[in-house]
């Protein structure tokens, strides 16, 4: 149904007047998120500051059958808190208490609204820290950081999202409260943690999770190394990881994104074909053994320069400029597409000669910025919006570069989810079968198919009553969408 | 159901005639009428389809090492072995990721992943037997999990048949992937019940250079308390930190360059010593290996009754205590062993059904208020029945209901090992 006046009503009882958002004006706000050029203005938005004001939401949403989208900061980088037209946006940033810092067992467990960086600062004086680290961390709420799997510089060695929490407590689709997993490991059962991890608001919304924190390591060694083309670095890379060592992080920018982070926030990087910066991190005999392999790894390779950082200040001086790397490209385009994808990293050096013509036949400019020890990359597509088509051609170049990723074996998307932005692209990597076997999940979460519509899966599908006899849903007999 | 000879006679059509075989050994009590062992995840893809339009009872399995673990199966029409299914499909060297079906068993993956200097970090129980799809399907891991974590910490990708002889697949091959849903995890601790893993993508490790192992043994309650968390609170980077007992030793492991790895040694035992652990010792090549090699034996190397216990690191101390003096008090041989810091144990009990009840009984009314939980993986169907295999799920069971029912409308995998929606096979 649509959004009516007693619908409204029915919501303001449950938020408050402050807690909900329905002029035209003040919803434009919410209309999309970090990826700009995919935008529906909601319907109507709400705040709440509970957890039972959220399951009366979806409850109400449930039984009116009116679909909801979950948010948090709106960081995402893929539409996945596109908003639905005709639908409540359920905005989570209230909720964003630390409820328990568990030191002795390390644990912590907070509200999804709770950005990522305070999880770490609030954790730092028992000499712990909160592992996934998104370039956007010192804005990006932990509730989305959980929608999406995020990653971050540091996944090589320390995983992601998925492997840091321990527990959740969901609000089913339905409005009925669950909890999942928990504060200690192998909850008896199926891994429902590690299924909604990653499922991009699409089975549930978060309203609490539980985290698990690591010791603060003893040392931190980093170093800046530039290389006459990015086909050295590479070579550094699997040098690196021949080697035998799995850095804490190893990240590669090419010539466009030094020189655009140059003129952002003035890192002090060497000019270079390629940059890399390769940190370790650990027990201090350790480190130290390693990060003079690493080093000489690099020399042998190629390397022109090597920086190592003196301390913590030229440490950070050296991630200013790998993580303002995005937002830096606004200096030298006055658009750009941030794409996501993955290779096996051997295929690094095939990939990119395949960007570098691509770039050429063109006529866009791509700079590419990757998390070079997983293989993430994120070129970042160079164009004008104001010049007719290019914002189109940005589209289709990025398309063009998923469809290379999937030709040799990797995917299209590490970090950023699929949300509305790649749904179309699904199929690229995933059978009809694969991804009917996805619904089933979705199904058994939201069998109504309300909570955040339209994300991930390219054709929307009708759950069914299972088990039980056939019984074609109206949709269906109107022809306007196929049973699985 | 069918007379067995029919039923062999349809299967060996389905699945090849080498494929079949009438009766096995019981599983908890439970005869299989026959085995099938198809030759391709085509073969497998086919006898579920089969299957499943004729509501046999499947039961999946591999090397069989933990075929036990759980629930007791209802009834087994068919089982299926992944045996015949058993190549390293594709080391990745570069990458540090390897492909293999599931009938692998890992010692022979491992001998494979170490012509290039890696493996696959996983010290599950029988490690050498145990075959990549019970691993996954059981997500066990051992001492290494410290460091490495669990399979479902490693796995990137997963090719399973469901339960209606679907070919599915779910992730990828790449270390970094979020592209749909990741059922690779959701079917990783699943006891078959989902669907039939027929081959998995992990993430593979470099093969340390050095190794050394610091015991400290004949810990009391006191000193292990103090001995936890002063390595806990140290800097120090094990792969491994264990308890086994009683009597309690800790255990831990220093994988990395020869140098780190004596230096580290060396300061934990220095710690413990200083803890009041006097018999402390730094233990490299056979002699190390031997100690591991005692302390899986010291759970898994009879044939007793066996639970996975989780709790809070914080609770251990306390844990310990209680088990030993509850074996003492029944006057039954048991021994626990586990990870220190992730709080994931496994404790054998001696075979005696009534007291193993009792014991518990008493363990899981000391960890399920802190969230904690006992499973009983290994036990005698009476046991298994008096106190349930699972113990409490809480409200997310409703929710597992549903996605089994998804995944498996018929019910006709792995029936009885899970509490949840059986359906109609």
């Amino acid at each position: 149904m649509n959004i009516d006046e007693r619908f409204l009503r029915a919501l303001r009882d449950i938020v408050g007047e402050s807690g909900l958002i329905d002029g035209v004006a003040d919803r434009i706000t919410y209309e999309s998120d970090a990826l700009t050029h995919l935008r529906a203005v909601p319907g109507v938005v709400v705040l709440p500051v509970s957890v039972p004001q959220v399951q009366e939401v979806v409850r109400l949403c449930h039984s009116a059958g009116v679909p909801f989208v979950a948010r948090g900061h709106g960081t995402g980088l893929s539409g996945g808190a596109l908003p639905v037209e005709d639908g409540v946006l359920i905005v989570l940033t209230r909720l964003d208490r630390i409820l328990d810092i568990d030191a002795p067992n390390r644990r912590m467990t907070v509200q999804p609204g709770v950005t990522n960086l305070e999880i770490s600062r609030r954790a730092a004086p028992f000499g712990l820290y909160y592992a996934p680290d998104p370039s956007s961390q010192q804005v990006c709420s932990i509730g989305g950081n959980v929608a999406e799997n995020s990653g971050g510089a540091h996944c090589l060695k320390y995983g992601f999202t998925v492997h840091h929490v321990l527990g959740l407590e969901l609000v089913m689709p339905d409005g009925a409260l669950v909890r999942l997993g928990g504060p200690v490991p192998d909850t008896p059962g199926f891994d429902l943690v590690g299924a909604l991890v990653g499922s991009e608001g699409t089975l549930g919304i978060v309203t609490e999770v539980v985290l698990r924190l690591l010791r603060l390591p003893e040392d931190v060694r980093t170093l800046l190394a530039a290389f006459p083309s990015t086909d050295a670095a590479g070579a550094a890379v699997s040098g690196i990881i021949a080697a035998g060592i799995i850095p804490a992080a190893v990240e590669m920018m090419d010539r466009l994104t030094i020189e655009a982070a140059e003129a952002a926030v003035h890192p002090n990087f060497p000019q270079a074909e390629a940059v890399l910066i390769v940190e370790l991190d650990g027990q201090r005999a350790e480190v130290d053994a390693l990060f003079r392999r690493v080093e000489s790894v690099c020399r042998e390779a190629g390397a022109s320069e090597v920086r190592v950082a003196a301390d913590a200040e030229e440490r950070a001086r050296f991630w200013t400029g790998r993580k303002a790397a995005f937002a830096a490209m606004g200096r030298v385009s006055p658009d750009y597409y941030v794409q996501d994808g993955v290779i096996p990293r051997t295929k690094l050096s095939e990939v990119l000669r395949r960007i570098r013509a691509l770039a050429g036949r063109s006529g866009l400019r791509i700079g590419n910025v990757f998390h070079a020890g997983d293989g993430n990359l994120h070129p970042l597509i160079c164009y004008d919006g104001a010049v007719v088509g290019q914002a189109a051609l940005a589209a289709d170049v990025g398309g063009e570069i998923l469809q290379y990723c999937v030709e040799v074996g990797g995917s299209i998307t590490g970090e950023h989810g699929v949300g509305a932005d790649k749904a179309a692209h699904m199929p690229k990597m995933f059978s009809e079968v694969d991804l009917d076997t996805m619904q089933r999940l979705r199904c058994a979460f939201d069998p109504s198919g309300l909570c955040n519509p339209q994300k991930i899966f390219p054709t929307p599908r009708l759950c069914g009553e299972v088990p039980g006899p056939y019984r074609a849903h109206p949709a269906e007999r109107a022809g306007l969408a196929e049973r699985f | 159901m069918a007379a067995v000879d029919e039923l062999a006679a349809v299967a060996a059509r389905v699945a090849g005639e080498d494929a079949v075989q009438v009766g096995s050994t019981a599983v908890c009590g439970v005869v299989p009428a026959i085995v099938v062992a198809p030759e391709s995840v085509a073969a497998v893809s086919e006898t579920l389809r089969w299957a499943h339009g004729r509501r046999l009872a499947v039961v999946p399995t591999g090397a069989g090492t933990k075929l036990e673990w759980g629930g007791v199966p209802r009834r087994i029409d068919l089982l299926l072995s992944l045996g015949r299914l058993d190549a390293v499909v594709a080391h990745r060297h570069g990458d540090l990721t390897a492909t293999v079906q599931a009938g692998a068993p890992l010692g022979r993956v491992n001998e494979l992943l170490r012509r290039e200097g890696q493996w696959l970090p996983l010290d599950p129980a029988y490690a050498a037997r145990a075959t990549i799809g019970g691993i996954v399907a059981t997500n066990d891991a051992g001492p290494r999990r410290h460091r490495h974590g669990a399979p479902r910490e490693l796995i990137l990708g997963v090719t399973f048949v469901r339960a209606d002889g679907a070919i599915a697949s779910a992730g990828g091959i790449v270390v970094k992937n979020v592209a749909g849903y990741d059922l690779s995890r959701l079917l990783t601790g699943s006891f078959g019940a989902l669907g039939v893993v027929v081959q998995a993508t992990f993430k593979l490790s470099p093969l340390p250079p050095a190794s050394r192992t610091v015991v400290a043994a004949g810990l009391n309650s006191g000193t292990i308390e103090g001995a936890i968390r002063a390595v806990m609170a140290s800097q120090l980077t094990p792969s491994a930190l264990e308890v086994q007992g009683p009597p309690f030793a800790l255990l831990a492991r220093f994988e990395t360059v020869q140098e780190a790895s004596e230096r580290q040694a060396e300061e934990v035992a220095a710690l413990w010593r200083g803890c009041g652990a006097a018999d402390t010792r730094v233990l490299t090549g056979a002699a190390e290996t031997e100690r591991w090699t005692a302390h899986h034996d010291a759970v898994w190397g009879r044939e007793d009754d066996v639970c996975r216990i989780g709790l809070l690191p914080d609770q251990l101390p306390g844990l310990l205590e209680e088990f030993a003096g509850l074996l003492r008090h029944h006057g039954v041989d048991g021994q626990l062993a586990g990870r220190v810091e992730t709080g994931a144990l496994h404790a054998r009990i001696g075979s005696d059904a009534a007291a193993s009840q009792s014991i518990v009984d008493r363990l899981r009314l000391r960890v399920e208020g802190g969230g904690g939980h006992v499973v009983v993986l290994r036990g005698s169907p009476a046991l298994r029945a008096k106190v349930g295999p699972w113990g409490a799920m809480g409200d997310a069971a409703r929710v597992m209901d549903a996605v089994k029912r998804r995944f498996d409308p018929e019910g006709i995998l792995s029936q009885g090992r899970w509490p949840f929606a059986e359906g109609r096979a």
